[in-house]
């Protein structure tokens, strides 16, 4: 295993530190707020790099493991009873380089911010250091406040520096997920009392064999409380509307690697910690991600805000992520692990791109653009990408993901493999009617005056799109991380779906 | 056979040009076009060394192929590839695809610039063009369906890019735009049928798939997975086919794509990626062949597509949408040819085509250049403005409608004898009937272009024939167009080192040695004549008011030839009355059902609650103590009831 140190306590320090940081700097000085956030955006993501580089996918497992014990054999507390555990697997790994690379570019992007920054930097880092909290713990009580941490400041980053509808955006999106927070709240609180080992530390509930109708019972209630956040249909509606009212680096943020805790809070306590449920519910999970590729790709089909498409556009990507998990074999869920990957840098990409044209035309409307691509060249390749990358063009990230998916899915689940490939198919509808009407066509004299993106904008995209193109041509890093964690996953088979095991097929 | 096991440089090196231009290319000197034009010059060149190495590996008795590659990735036992293959289908598609893609190149350094001044996005035009052939090498030479279904999408958005190239029209927006989601479209059906054939093989390499096929290895298939998957499955992935071949019901897309630059319909649209399906099948042929039923979808798609096409060709009045149907329609006769199980003469007929057609775009891109008009209605009379543009259209056109001695009426020919040979006399006449309206619609092209009174007299002063550069590849590819068919005999291709003719040389399950129905080719030749000599007649200078009068005594049928028999039209329909409403039902019920009622609906009850509860507590003394005493009274009344029972 390679040695890495402490490096996971810092990835978690530096956010915390810069959010102190920042409020300690007096808000006149906003050039000062900007550089200690590109200075922390820098080296939160080149930890992230050397994390996910550091990895050891041959021995998989959970690496770099820190404890600091914070409560022990105290009243129901026994050993390690409560501690500050942090360690990743093959799982956790690539989901940290996306935050890492996400809250990068959502520094870059939000240069531009001038009304109260210093305040917005504040919530951003807490934001952030909450999510690489949620990846990184290994135990459920940590783990759930870095979710809380997670979540709660979006509130306030909406309400305040958003725009369309947004008081209502910001307190739908809080109050839904807050509910699903009761959930896992709910959740987290039966298992630690039925498994008894007075501890919540993740390795310990993993190994206890919880009783068959105690897991079948309490598996919705994660799947449920962390699917809110990861767009489940059919309470998926707080996140087009949250995306619209969030501003540009939140939208990023959220879309990209928010939802993405949902989805990862199913993996980690769901499938992990109560495997005895997954053949009950991991089906229904199937069927609800189904619905939400195709239902997600119809509704994005007839929006005209650009926010809206991109928003619909999540939900059904989300839903492969789903499609992905509920198929529990290798394949899908590996799957759904590049998805999660995929959508996070590809819909960043999206925001950062549709943010760079609200600022300057204050108008997302796509009927109203055309022609764009004469006075906005960059934006439009950047765009496009995005765009291709999510109608899963191969070469992409999109298509790797997806492929997996649908190959996963195939075996048991044939008909809703096939709605997955048909929802891809409606992606590249509307992602072509939005490139056609909004940046191609006949020019629109309305705007002439537009400047293509700014330097800032420039090097968020790059640093989205490198990933974007690697892992299209080159998933090999990603799927061997991901493989050794998903391999080892309780309850999930290791067959793939192929008829060629068969004695049958397999002949000479 | 150093090249045949390092082909992948063949594709990667103009994509390598790409890269170049696509990152500096608006700053080097002529917009990069050298870096093109060299890429695929060093392909072409490339290429005969390949067709030596490949000819000497069949001479010593390695049977000409090689396989080359390295793991992709892999999870757990799923393991992916990637991997080049060099046979002899490959190669003639090597061979096509850089000649062609040569001359393209070549005359597009001239096309692509009016007085001298390029194009703007000149440098823009070479990128696409150079990652197009690329990945169309990439798609020929891939070993796995995978890949293939990379390449595959690499070609369909190149083909978005270059119909597009124009995109201040909203009309070549929207041709790339359904260009794009009509072959996207097939390729989902492809996808899954990809997906479907590795759970029943466990490969996605085609010649294990191949393998399992010929030894009879899906032959159980129907006891694991019940009867018709293995029909399903290959029926899905034809549907690929069907969408980048344009066939019947796919075949909307390509006529509209005649907006992008004409040097692009030449290479993309006629000679290169509209054949992949043709390729797909052919590579594929030994499962199609153990496929119940697959071959015969084939063959009636074909046969469809072929006739259907036919006839709205005849009708249209616009020079390159003329030339779009009637590739539509070769597409569905080298279909037909596959439906027999003939590879070869697929292949045969793929190649000839292939350098007819490119010429024929090409002669057409020298018109519409030279003389800024491609209405046919307003040219004619042209052939001496233009004489070289004429005898190389000409001659083209001759070969497209089969005439003796030109490659169209070898590769053509081929396809009768194997229809004759393997399927009944019904099919025979109805593509004797394609093979009819084929001649009928070319020489209809030709007499209104070229000959008769110009119609308009400006057009005419203004056309000059165009510059030599323009003119190189067109007489290259026309002495092609004259001699490829020839290849078709087994001396020939003997004498040129090859293992006999193209049967010989292209084969599955046993070589096939060309026959060559004398009776079946005078046959052809006749029908060929005749639909000339009805061309004359109805067409040609002050004949065409036979036509008109045709056209009044019909004038329902003529407007339903005139509007293609109104696909587009019904198509339209479908998507603006089912697709997008049931969007839009989507997204209402989004809103109205699941956000309104069923988010907003339990917020509202709370505040409603909220308000109601508030109403009543008001703060005021007498308020409480009426309610006091409704409780007390309601309570004792509920005791004295309670204590009465």
């Amino acid at each position: 295993m390679n040695d890495v140190g402490e490096l996971l306590l810092v990835l978690l320090l530096i956010p915390g530190a810069a959010c102190l940081l920042t409020l300690l700097t007096p808000s006149r000085h906003d050039q000062v707020v900007r550089v200690i956030a590109l200075a922390t955006g820098i080296a939160v993501f080149v930890i992230s790099i050397i994390v996910f580089a550091a990895f050891d996918y041959s021995e998989g497992g959970f690496q770099f493991a820190l404890r600091y014990v914070w409560i022990e054999n105290v009243g129901i507390f026994q050993e390690n009873g409560i501690s500050l555990f942090l360690a990743i697997d093959g799982i956790a790994a690539p989901l940290v380089l996306l935050n890492g690379i996400v809250a990068c570019a959502g520094v870059l992007v939000s240069w531009k911010i001038d009304y109260r920054n210093k305040d917005f930097f504040i919530l951003f880092w807490a934001l952030v250091a909450g999510v690489f909290g949620v990846y990184i713990s290994q135990d459920l009580f940590f783990w759930f406040f870095f979710y809380e941490l997670a979540v709660l400041p979006m509130y306030l980053l909406i309400v305040v520096w958003g725009s369309t509808n947004k008081e209502y955006g910001a307190m739908k999106l809080t109050m839904v997920l807050v509910g699903g927070s009761v959930l896992i709240f709910i959740g987290i609180f039966a298992v630690f009392a039925e498994a008894g080992a007075g501890t919540f530390d993740m390795a310990v509930l993993r190994e206890v064999e919880f009783d068959k109708s105690f897991a079948k019972t309490f598996f919705p209630f994660f799947m449920i409380g962390c699917g809110v956040l990861a767009g489940l249909w059919p309470f998926h509606t707080w996140s087009p509307d949250g995306h619209v009212a969030a501003p540009t680096a939140v939208s990023m943020l959220h879309a990209g690697v928010l939802m993405k805790l949902g989805a990862f809070g199913i993996v980690r306590l769901g499938i992990e910690t109560l495997p005895a449920g997954t053949d009950l519910w991991m089906p229904v999970l199937l069927v609800l991600g189904g619905i939400a590729a195709i239902y997600g790709a119809f509704s994005a089909l007839h929006q005209t805000d650009l926010k809206f498409v991109v928003g619909y556009s999540s939900v059904s990507h989300m839903g492969f992520v789903l499609l992905g998990l509920g198929t529990m074999n290798t394949i899908g869920v590996n799957g759904a692990v590049l998805q999660m990957f995929s959508h996070g840098v590809m819909t960043a990409l999206f925001f950062a791109m549709v943010g760079a044209i609200y600022d300057q035309a204050h108008t997302r409307d796509i009927t109203q653009f055309g022609g764009i691509i004469k006075r906005m060249p960059l934006f439009v390749i950047f765009f496009g990408i995005a765009g291709l990358a999510s109608l899963g063009l191969p070469g992409l990230s999109g298509f790797v993901a997806e492929f997996h998916i649908f190959v996963g899915a195939v075996a048991e689940f044939p008909f809703w493999a096939a709605i997955g490939v048909l929802s891809a198919a409606l992606t590249a509808v509307y992602v072509l009617r939005l490139l056609g009407r909004a940046t191609l066509g006949p020019v629109n004299p309305r705007w002439d005056g537009l400047r293509d993106i700014s330097r800032w904008e420039m090097a968020a995209g790059l640093m989205l799109i490198a990933p974007i193109v690697a892992m299209g041509v080159w998933p090999d890093p990603f799927v061997d991380r991901i493989a050794s964690a998903v391999l080892e996953l309780p309850s999930v088979d290791e067959v793939g779906g192929s008829l060629a095991n068969l004695p049958v097929v397999r002949g000479g | 056979m150093f090249w045949m096991e390092h082909v992948w440089i063949l594709p990667a090196l103009p994509v390598c040009a790409f890269f170049v231009l696509f990152l500096v290319g608006r700053f080097l000197p002529r917009g990069g076009d050298w870096l093109s034009i060299g890429a695929v010059g060093t392909v072409f060149g490339l290429f005969f060394v390949v067709l030596i190495e490949h000819l000497d590996s069949i001479a010593d008795g390695l049977g000409g192929l090689a396989n080359s590659g390295f793991t992709w990735l892999q999870v757990g036992e799923f393991t992916l590839r990637i991997g080049w293959t060099v046979d002899s289908i490959a190669v003639v598609m090597i061979g096509v695809i850089a000649t062609v893609g040569l001359m393209v190149v070549l005359y597009s350094t001239q096309y692509m610039r009016h007085h001298g001044k390029p194009e703007p996005r000149y440098w823009w035009y070479f990128a696409v063009i150079s990652l197009f052939i690329g990945s169309m090498l990439a798609l020929v030479l891939a070993d796995n369906l995978l890949l293939l279904y990379v390449a595959w999408e690499g070609v369909g958005v190149c083909s978005f890019l270059l119909i597009g190239f124009y995109h201040e029209r909203r009309s070549a927006v929207e041709a790339a735009k359904k260009a794009f989601v009509t072959t996207r479209l097939g390729d989902v059906g492809m996808l899954i049928g990809i997906i479907l054939l590795w759970r029943a093989t466990g490969s996605f390499q085609i010649t294990e798939i191949i393998q399992a096929a010929q030894a009879g290895r899906l032959d159980d298939l129907p006891q694991v997975m019940g009867d018709g998957y293995l029909t399903m499955s290959v029926l899905f992935l034809f549907l690929g086919a069907m969408g980048k071949s344009a066939q019947f019901p796919f075949h909307v897309w390509l006529p509209d794509a005649m907006e992008g630059p004409t040097p692009v319909s030449a290479l993309i649209h006629a000679a290169t990626m509209v054949v992949a399906g043709v390729y797909l099948v052919a590579r594929l042929l030994p499962l199609f062949d153990v496929t119940p039923g697959a071959l015969e979808v084939v063959l009636a798609i074909g046969l469809a597509t072929a006739l259907l096409t036919g006839v709205i060709a005849l009708a249209q009045t616009d020079i390159k949408r003329v030339l779009a149907y009637s590739t539509v329609s070769q597409l569905g006769f080298m279909f037909v040819a596959l439906g027999c199980g003939a590879v070869g003469v697929a292949m045969l007929h793929l190649m000839t085509h292939a350098f007819f057609k490119a010429t024929l775009f090409l002669g057409a891109g020298s018109i519409i250049h030279m003389s800024d008009e491609q209405d046919a209605r307003r040219l004619g009379g042209l052939w001496w403005r233009m004489p070289v543009t004429a005898v190389t259209f000409i001659l083209s056109a001759l070969a497209l409608a089969g005439i003796a001695p030109l490659s169209g009426f070898f590769s053509k020919d081929e396809i009768f004898v194997v229809v004759e040979a393997t399927q009944n006399e019904a099919i025979l006449v109805l593509l004797g009937v394609a093979a009819f309206l084929s001649a009928v619609y070319m020489a209809r092209l030709v007499f209104i272009t070229f000959f008769g009174a110009p119609k308009d007299l400006e057009v005419i002063r203004r056309t000059r024939e165009a510059p030599a550069l323009m003119l190189i590849p067109l007489v290259f590819l026309t002495v092609l167009t004259a001699f490829a068919g020839w290849f078709a005999m087994d001396q020939v291709g003997d004498w040129f080192g090859f293992p006999g003719g193209i049967n010989q040389w292209i084969y599955f399950p046993e070589p096939e040695a060309f026959h060559f129905n004398s009776a079946l080719a005078v046959g052809t030749g006749l029908v060929s004549l005749l639909g000339i000599s009805t061309a004359w007649w109805l067409f040609y200078g002050r004949n065409a008011r036979r036509a008109q009068a045709l056209r009044e005594r019909q004038p329902r049928l003529a407007a339903m030839v005139e509007n293609k028999f109104y696909f587009d039209e019904s198509y339209q329909w479908a998507i603006d009355h089912a697709v997008l409403p049931f969007g839009r039902i989507v997204a209402r019920f989004d809103r109205l059902v699941v956000n309104d009622t069923g988010i907003n609906g339990p917020a509202n009850l709370t505040r409603w609650s909220g308000e109601w509860v508030r109403r009543h507590v008001t703060g005021r003394l007498p308020d409480y103590a009426l309610l006091m005493v409704i409780g007390v009274a309601v309570l004792g009344a509920l005791g004295f009831l309670l204590r009465s029972n």
